[in-house]
């Protein structure tokens, strides 16, 4: 048995007037009209936002006053989420059986670790970025650091320096969103963001890899290091508000004044509870 | 002519290694590894990445799905030389086109890193194809001749008859509705967006800001329509339990209750779970499985219908009517 000679071409190029469509084309046609919508839905979804122009006003100051202080986090610090790393031998090789996933940092006297603080109001003007660019490592199967920060316009430079497969998948928001394969050690990419924003990385290979761009767009910012100390400096004298940034934690905010040669001292507080900490939800990243 | 073994074995094959791939389909999601490969035909480049990590669920279901395509394909082939009716042909057609369009969105998904819309677009067609090779295998099989030839002589009530098909046909139709809301829950994340169940924030129906909510919509959505579905389902197969002498229409009740059931639970039990991938992805599977028992319940209450108007004489079991080859 074969193909008839002219039943099955039939099929295909006899026309039809719509009137004498059969039930099964005009089920056929409610079938596939759901997924049209989707596509045209999908179609008419907001673009990715375009490349800015730059940035025009004037140019932003900087002055000689410096804002510190010291991020702590009271009560029971919230036990980390852990995972095993068999599904990659690479990665079990270099954190064998339970590894923490280092969302709480916390340090001598519950000093807090990976606290982003940016001034989020009282600057004026605009600042150029610097060429120097900032690095993001794939290392050991985690990010490093896991909390980064840098300028609109900076250049990011994501290296990887594993054996392994990964891929960086940043899920910007304001920005443009990209996944990047980085298939062998030594692979480099460079990005810049022109927006401001926190935007979330993660490794879909190894899910647990997790890290957090901030995009500032003026050079009033720090992040924390074990001690959970920081000095946000060179800021013009003035009055301003400076947001503390945890990925777990709801953020905080706080207003200094201070002036030039001055240092202004905050120490800022997070609370451990189980109302204001949950290990399974991650702060929302946010601009 | 019947089909043979040969068209009735491949048939059947080829909508189970479909029903594996939505599987497959439902592991990528449920263990987030949509995007594990960022490039597309291509894996890193490459036919075969190492599968380690979220690559194992990505490249496998590119893996598994490009099997499936080509057996979908080659089974126009053996629908076309094995003796099945033209409508037989047209789905097998129908299943080739509707695969391919399936493997051209789910490239699409990964390119433009997994919008919504057509996620769930392709979450959504995936379960056409299910029920077009599932609605293949059915009309090629020894049960499609029996029925076929039984149905002319069934005494049944034709209004009893006429209610439980379009009951059927509404309880398959809301299934896939569900489908489709279930698949823009997973790929928006609202999969927990109500983190209670049976209430919904310790109500039966949110109230005021919790509807402003990422995802609260959606997920609600769900649930509220699964319960039309449990009443649609309900209905359909105490119905089809009633038509009395209609080959099968026992055990097809019977199983589509069991699965109704199973499908409920896994919704509550992904909840309770806070999204276990083992119980996600099992919710997606069993939902194609109640579709397509939806889906068949309807081909065949329809055949019956079909039958038992026509003269006796125009009553041809499909296998042997009008064949698509010479």
């Amino acid at each position: 048995m074969g193909f008839g000679a002219g039943r099955v071409p039939r099929l295909v190029f006899r026309k039809k007037s719509r009137m004498q469509s059969p039930p099964s084309s005009r089920a056929g046609r409610a079938v596939f009209a759901p997924f049209a919508l989707l596509l045209v839905l999908a179609a008419c979804s907001p673009k990715s936002p375009e490349a800015p122009k730059a940035p025009a006003g004037p140019p932003g100051r900087l002055g000689t006053a410096v804002v510190s202080g010291r991020v702590s986090l009271t009560g029971a610090p919230p036990a980390n989420e852990t995972v095993t790393m068999t599904t990659d031998p690479f990665c079990a090789g270099h954190n064998p059986g339970e590894t923490e996933l280092p969302a709480y940092v916390v340090g001598a006297d519950g000093a807090l670790g990976n606290v982003l603080l940016r001034v989020t109001e009282g600057v004026t003007g605009v600042y150029a970025a610097p060429a120097e660019a900032k690095q993001l490592d794939q290392k050991g199967c985690a990010y490093s650091p896991r909390v980064l920060a840098l300028m609109t316009g900076q250049p990011l430079d994501i290296v990887s320096s594993d054996a392994t497969l990964h891929n960086v998948h940043a899920a910007a928001k304001e920005n443009k969103a990209f996944n990047l394969g980085m298939p062998a050690p030594g692979t480099r990419y460079t990005r810049t963001f022109e927006k401001p924003e926190i935007v979330p990385f993660k490794c879909d290979v190894h899910p647990w890899m997790r890290a957090w761009v901030a995009v500032v767009p003026h050079p009033f910012f720090a992040v924390t290091g074990p001690d959970g100390l920081y000095e946000i400096r060179g800021l013009p004298a003035g009055r301003y508000t400076i947001e503390a940034w945890h990925e777990k934690l709801p953020a905080q905010t706080f207003t200094v004044t201070v002036a030039d040669g001055e240092t202004a001292s905050h120490d800022v507080t997070f609370v451990s509870s189980a109302s204001s900490a949950s290990p399974a939800s991650p702060a929302s990243p946010h601009t | 002519m019947k089909p043979g073994k040969f068209v009735r074995v491949s048939t059947r094959t080829v909508a189970v290694s479909v029903f594996l791939l939505l599987v497959a389909g439902a592991l990528v999601t449920s263990t987030g590894s949509g995007l594990a490969v960022p490039d597309w035909p291509l894996s890193y480049g490459k036919l075969m990445p190492p599968m380690v990590g979220g690559i194992l669920y990505e490249h496998g279901h590119r893996l598994i799905a490009a099997t499936v395509a080509t057996m979908v394909g080659l089974q126009i082939l053996v629908l076309g030389f094995g003796r099945t009716d033209r409508i037989t042909f047209r789905l097998g057609l129908a299943a080739f086109g509707t695969i391919l369009g399936q493997a051209v969105l789910g490239g699409m998904t990964v390119l433009f890193l997994l919008p919504p819309a057509v996620s769930s677009a392709h979450a959504g067609l995936a379960q056409i194809v299910f029920a077009l090779t599932a609605t293949i295998a059915l009309r090629t099989s020894r049960f499609w001749g029996r029925f076929s030839e039984q149905a002319p002589r069934i005494a049944v009530d034709r209004a009893h008859l006429a209610r439980a098909s379009r009951l059927a046909l509404l309880a398959a139709g809301a299934s896939y509705v569900q489908i489709l809301l279930g698949a823009i829950v997973r790929h928006t994340g609202a999969g927990l967006a109500i983190p209670d169940w049976p209430l919904s924030f310790g109500k039966i129906v949110p109230t005021g800001s919790e509807w402003a909510a990422s995802g609260v919509l959606a997920h609600f959505a769900h649930r509220a329509f699964a319960w039309v579905v449990v009443a649609l389902v309900v209905a359909a197969a105490l119905a089809i339990r009633k038509l009395e002498g209609v080959p099968g229409s026992g055990p097809l009740s019977t199983l589509w209750l069991v699965l109704l059931a199973v499908q409920v639970t896994l919704g509550a039990t992904s909840v309770w779970t806070a999204k276990a991938v083992a119980i996600t992805s099992a919710h997606l599977a069993v939902g194609g499985l109640l579709w397509i028992t939806g889906v068949l319940a309807a081909v065949l209450l329809a055949r019956i219908r079909e039958l038992s108007t026509a003269p006796a004489k125009a009553v041809v079991p499909a296998g042997d009517a009008a064949p698509a080859t010479a």
